[in-house]
Order: C-alpha cells, then structure tokens, then sequence
C-alpha cells in the first residue's frame, strides 16, 4: 500500500476509530462506576441504592448479581429510570436476586417511567412487602413471582398507579391475603396463575381473600371464580 | 356427560356503598367456602381507606 493509499484509508476510518475509542472509555468508566456501587460484587446492602437517580437500558449496567439480603427497602424509591429493568439486567448478564429477603418494602417505588421489571422471589419475605410497586404508571410486565404460604402481602404491596400491568405470573403458593385490584389490566393468565397457586384452606375452617375488584373479578367464569372459593378464599 | 353445579354466593353493594369485613373493601363479594354473609357489612363508599403511604409522601417530596 502506498502512503497516499494509507493515508486516505486513515481517513476514511478517522470517525470510526475515534467513536470506538470514545465507547471504550465510556464502558470502563461504566465498569468502574458499577464496580464501586457494588463494592466490586461484595455488596448486599442496596437500601437507597438507586433512588433520585436516572439509569436506562444502557447505563443501567451492573457488573454483578444485585443480592439484597434482609430487610430491604426504598432500593429504587423514585428512581427515574427508563425502560425496562429486566431488559438492562439481561444486558448486563446479572439478575436481582431477592430469594434471601425478609423485608422488601418502598423498592418499586414511584417509577413513573419503568415499563419492566425481572422476576422477583418473593418466598422468604415474611415481614414487610409494604408499597413493592407503587406509582409506577407505565410497568406493563413483571417477568414473574414466586412466592411461598408465608409471603405475606401487605393492602398496598401492589399500590396505586399500577394501571398498565398487564402480565404477572405467580408461581409457588399463595398463603395470605392478596390485593390486585390496582391492576386492572391483569390478564387472564396472570389471573389465573394466581387463582391455581392459592392455598387450600377448604378445610380449615379460616377465610382468606383475594382482592381482584369488578374489573378483574369480570375476567374470571363462575368456575374460575368457584376454584377460589372452594379452596376457602373469599374473592373481592 | 358431566354434570356439575356450581355454587357461588356473591353478595353486591347498594349504591354509594362498600361491603367490608374490616379489612377487605369491595362491591361485589363472593363468599369463600368457610366465609359467612354475617361477617359483611356496608360502609358509605367515602369512608372507604385509601393506601396511601403517606410517610413515603413526605419523604419524596422532601
């Protein structure tokens, strides 16, 4: 090749090796910012990890698995973020990992541009599920939950502005009382998921409930509505 | 051929109303196989309680 070959192959790539230059330097400082956020993968405390803050699809790129372990609250408490949570985490090739928790209250909270979340495990948490997913006016989808007899939900686990969830599908077991009547989108099928994981109380004796409202009560048959009862559920 | 019944007992609010069994708030109920008609009762729909969490109110408006 000759040098005014060379030179004019330099040129024409001039753009390309200065934008691969600039993305190299911004995924190390991105590197460099999550391995500090997780102190380098040992973090298990993310209480007002995110919150205030604006992350999206891009930024939002954590270099480990986010453990919360205990009680954890207000994780993303008015977090602006865009998008979808579980887009970013499947991205990144790291996941939320909620299995260990107790308490899991405020963390969803006021998110007015989230439209994803990833599948949350939900069987340990026992004591506080208080306001998990509130004013989050745009989430259309949580990729599932998972529960045990003893999660027990609060009236407000699944709170006001949740008007656009469409799809959620339980799995495990329901145990305790449980209120969707937030979320008047549910589809059927998330519907269901909940109705065929609830524990049977038949004969127990005791009542719980199920707080769907008239909207989603409409979505169920009289057989689908008789398997709740019959299980000792009273549905609202 | 099967043949089934099936038996769901659904209690509705009047107008303006609420059914609630001190904890549970709705229009239309129906009664799970151990719950009892006797355990509901109506309120006026505005003295229904809200969910509103209000410390969180506090803390993100500063």
């Amino acid at each position: 090749m000759s040098i005014a070959e060379k030179l004019t192959t330099i040129a024409e790539n001039e753009q390309k090796v200065y934008d691969k230059g600039k993305a190299d330097g911004k995924d190390t400082m991105l590197t460099n910012v999550w391995n500090a956020i997780q102190d380098s993968g040992n973090r298990t405390n993310y209480q007002y990890a995110f919150n205030y803050q604006a992350w999206n699809e891009e930024t939002f790129r954590p270099n480990y698995d986010l453990n919360f372990v205990g009680e954890t609250r207000n994780v993303f408490l008015s977090c602006n973020f865009v998008g979808s949570l579980k887009t970013a985490l499947d991205k990144a090739g790291v996941k939320i990992n909620t299995s260990n928790c107790i308490a899991l209250y405020n963390c969803f909270y006021n998110m007015p541009k989230l439209t994803e979340l990833p599948k949350l495990d939900l069987t340990k948490v026992t004591e506080n599920l208080a306001n998990l997913f509130y004013n989050c006016p745009k989430l259309v989808r949580i990729d599932g939950i998972v529960c045990s007899e003893n999660t027990k939900f609060y009236s407000n686990t699944f709170g006001a502005s949740l008007g656009s969830l469409e799809e959620c599908i339980f799995s495990g077991v329901i145990g305790n009382n449980l209120k969707l009547s937030n979320c008047t989108k549910l589809n059927h099928d998330s519907l269901m998921s909940v109705i065929n994981i609830l524990k049977d109380y038949s004969g127990s004796g005791t009542t719980y409930t199920l707080t769907l409202g008239t909207t989603l009560q409409a979505k169920l048959t009289d057989e689908e509505k008789a398997i709740a009862t019959e299980k000792g559920w009273t549905l609202a | 051929m099967k043949k089934s019944t099936i038996e769901l007992i659904k209690l509705t609010a009047s107008e303006g109303m609420t059914l609630t069994n001190g904890e549970t708030y709705g229009k239309e109920i129906y009664l799970g196989k151990n719950d009892k008609a006797e355990n509901w009762h109506e309120i006026p729909d505005n003295e229904v309680p809200t969910d509103a969490p209000e410390e969180m109110e506090a803390e993100i408006n500063g």
